[in-house]
């Protein structure tokens, strides 16, 4: 056993309380198997025994290698800077689009292990001084180093116009994000110094599905389990390519108020405790019924396991009986039913979750059900108003996110991969509203800032969109070629109705790094920081490493 | 009783909030703490503390999670009690778990990463996050509150052996996590 491994485990007492508290619930607890018996549960379960998933955070995971253009493919794939366009095409505008790369965030700041304690406001003065004591242990010299390998990027715009009149021209800027890292990815608009009042609007999911295997099986590239992200500029530009994702986020929301739905509303539900001794590992209630699966679809909310027999029409859905405690305890549980009624329901007791013919019935279950007639876009709106507050508790959402946002967002995501949709993935074919909840707040998207702003007759208008952009990156571990390269993406025309007479790219390298690949001629040695981009290339490039010397290896003397 | 309720107790000096405490998360603590230093009068001797801890502590804090704040005390004393002890008894407990943990330590050597517990406790935050909620809660089960592999699959379904392989897969994927985090431990 090492220190590291000793101290790693000690870290994670320092890891937020929503964690501790989410899995604490299932503490002091009987055992209470949490199992699903769905044929697509099963899918899932082979992935996670056996598939290759990477972490992510903020960027896509794919395979690293050579991309278009000489430029990587990196594992981790941060998503292109796209340029500025207009809502309505129009001649009368022009513009110079100016980009400055500015490596500041990438510049060591010495903070003090005061200045760090200054950011701990949950601490008494004792606690203070404790973790002072703390910090000085492990920065004997006062303090440390921060750096990232983030950059300042500055889109600036000079928008002209030839006419005589003024013209009043609606922008719609892009960036690529989710809804989860929204406010750390969205940029900032300005004019003229001033900041614009800006509507947010949001695309769709900007990835596709693959199956169980990533296509690392033969014979499994068919299948649509698994989410697969945009792994390069290329990918953003077939999303927008022929105009329609654009134009979906940018038009009216799905409308499901004519989407009338019966709804079984179950409360209270009651069983014996759970006693493994006794037989009982975990009381649940099961809820069957008949169908005709083409002509009913069923959403579930709270329920996670069923069965799903179409050939003989019917189905299994159900929960563990919740107890103080534990999630969902005092919640209702929903089955919405779109289409022709189901026959025939069924609500029983059983010692464990799950569809097997052979487990033992229960008895003194029960539930108290109720049965409603209402609409989708109600039903969904209650369902997820819960859901949304949940979620920017535990910080799974953007603070702020506006509820109708998140709203059609998840709304397309249902009516264009889930259970109502004709073309609906595997990945959520139980029909569960909460696992499609989890990946609307992290899937890769096309967001657009849109906001509006007159440019006078025969003037100019100087428009700056700024933001912080992350770096694309492979996995240190994976010990490629571009192991600490970090790569930054930018489009000249994707998606852009805009005509640029002129645009050009500026590079701050502050010192703090090597160019190991570029396509944009910028030459640090020459002292080129700043170059005249070609409209006739798609895409510029720039991968760099920190250059060496750059961490300084001592405190400063001051 | 309400955690707010529970924390005006402490408040208040009244020692009904102990007797609160042990009462709504005593057994989450003393089986953390048993998991750690796999000894009943010991995880009982940690529990104690952490009511007394908690006594001496509340106020001025008020946390905004209780079972949070109690936990985490009742884990860092029994981790503070095993290495006490780790002289004498070596094998079980805190060490089984931690020999597991080897694997999300980088063997690479870099001379510009240094160590700060907040810093990685943020970026394993992170990571989490990004988990599917099962995931998370396997792993935290595991190297939070230190449940045993059997029990682990037991709760959350599977077999030991999937479990295992589970929480090799997630270590694995926290190993790459801190070594592109630059984090040296």
């Amino acid at each position: 056993m090492s220190e590291q491994s000793e101290r790693l485990f000690s870290i994670l007492s320092h890891i937020q309380d929503r964690h501790i508290d989410r899995a604490g619930r299932y503490m002091g607890k009987k055992h209470r198997p949490w199992r699903r018996w769905t044929a697509l549960a099963a899918c899932l379960v082979l992935l996670l025994g056996l598939g290759v998933v990477l972490p992510r955070l903020g960027g896509s995971v794919g395979s690293s290698g050579s991309g278009s253009n000489g430029a990587s493919t990196f594992m981790s794939y941060a998503g292109p800077v796209m340029p500025l366009t207009l809502k309505e095409e129009t001649s009368a505008i022009t513009a110079q689009r100016a980009i400055t790369l500015n490596f500041e965030p990438w510049v060591p700041v010495w903070e003090t292990n005061e200045e760090r304690l200054e950011g701990r406001t949950d601490l008494d003065e004792e606690q203070r001084q404790k973790v002072l004591e703390d910090y000085q242990e492990i920065y004997p010299e006062g303090g440390r180093y921060q750096y990232s390998s983030d950059i300042l990027v500055t889109d600036s715009y000079t928008l002209n116009n030839s006419t005589q009149e003024d013209q009043t021209v609606t922008l719609l800027y892009p960036f690529t994000g989710q809804l989860r890292y929204l406010g750390a990815q969205q940029p900032v608009l300005t004019v003229e110094g001033q900041e614009l009042e800006t509507a947010l609007r949001v695309g769709a999911y900007a990835g596709s599905f693959e199956g169980a295997w990533s296509g690392a099986l033969e014979g499994d590239e068919e299948g649509s389990v698994n989410l697969n992200y945009a792994e390069s500029w290329e990918d953003y530009r077939d999303t927008l390519a022929d105009g329609s994702y654009a134009a979906n986020a940018l038009g009216e929301a799905p409308d499901v108020r004519d989407w009338k739905v019966t709804v079984y509303r179950f409360t209270d539900p009651y069983g014996p405790e759970a006693n493994e001794e006794a037989g009982i590992p975990n009381p649940s209630i099961r809820v069957g019924f008949d169908l005709d699966y083409d002509r009913t679809t069923i959403l579930g909310y709270g329920f996670h396991f069923g069965s799903y027999d179409q050939e003989n029409g019917t189905m299994i859905q159900g929960f563990s009986i919740p107890e103080e405690g534990e999630p969902r305890y005092g919640q209702p549980f929903y089955l919405l039913v779109v289409g022709e009624d189901i026959q025939n329901m069924t609500i029983e007791g059983y010692v464990t979750g799950g569809s097997d013919g052979d487990t033992p019935v229960l008895e003194d279950c029960g539930v108290t059900v109720e049965r409603y007639e209402s609409d989708l876009d109600t039903m969904l709106r209650q369902l997820l108003t819960q859901s949304m507050e949940e979620q920017i508790r535990w910080e799974e959402l953007a603070p702020g996110l506006d509820f109708e946002v998140y709203y059609r967002a998840f709304l397309e995501h249902l009516l264009a991969y889930g259970v109502l949709s004709p073309q609906g993935m595997e990945r959520y074919g139980a029909g569960w509203i909460e696992e499609m909840t989890t990946d609307v707040q992290t899937v890769d998207r096309v967001c657009w800032l849109e906001a509006q702003v007159t440019v006078p007759a025969s003037g100019s208008l100087t428009v700056v969109a700024s933001m912080t952009k992350a770096g694309s990156f492979d996995y240190a571990c994976a010990d490629t070629e571009n192991r600490g390269v970090y790569g930054y993406d930018f489009v000249t025309s994707l998606g852009s109705n805009l005509a640029c007479t002129r645009q050009t790219a500026t590079l701050e390298d502050r010192g703090q790094i090597t160019i190991v690949r570029q396509n944009f001629g910028f030459d640090l040695e020459r002292g080129i920081q700043t170059v005249e981009l070609d409209p006739g290339t798609e895409h510029y490039y720039l991968e760099v490493k920190r250059l060496a010397g750059t961490l300084p290896q001592n405190a400063p003397e001051n | 009783m309400e955690d707010t309720a529970i924390v005006a107790l402490y408040w208040q000096r009244d020692e009904g909030a102990i007797t609160a405490s042990e009462e709504k998360y005593g057994s989450t603590c003393r089986k953390l703490s048993y998991n750690i230093l796999q000894s009943l009068q010991d995880a009982e001797e940690c529990v104690n503390d952490t009511w007394h801890r908690a006594w001496d502590t509340m106020p001025p804090q008020k946390p905004h999670s209780l079972g949070a704040y109690l936990c985490r005390i009742a884990r860092n004393l029994s981790i503070d009690r095993w290495r006490a002890r780790r002289s004498k008894k070596r094998g079980e407990g805190l060490e089984e778990l931690v020999l597991e943990l080897e694997e999300c330590v980088s063997s690479v050597p870099s001379a510009e990463e240094e160590w700060e517990a907040q810093a990685a406790a943020e970026i394993i935050d992170r990571w989490l996050d990004t988990l599917q909620e099962r995931d998370r809660t396997a792993f935290l089960l595991r190297y939070w509150y230190g449940q045993p592999v059997g029990e682990l699959a037991r709760q959350l379904g599977g077999s030991p052996n999937r479990m295992s392989q589970r929480l090799h897969r997630l270590r694995e994927g926290l190993r790459k996590t801190l070594e592109r985090e630059g984090v040296k431990l």
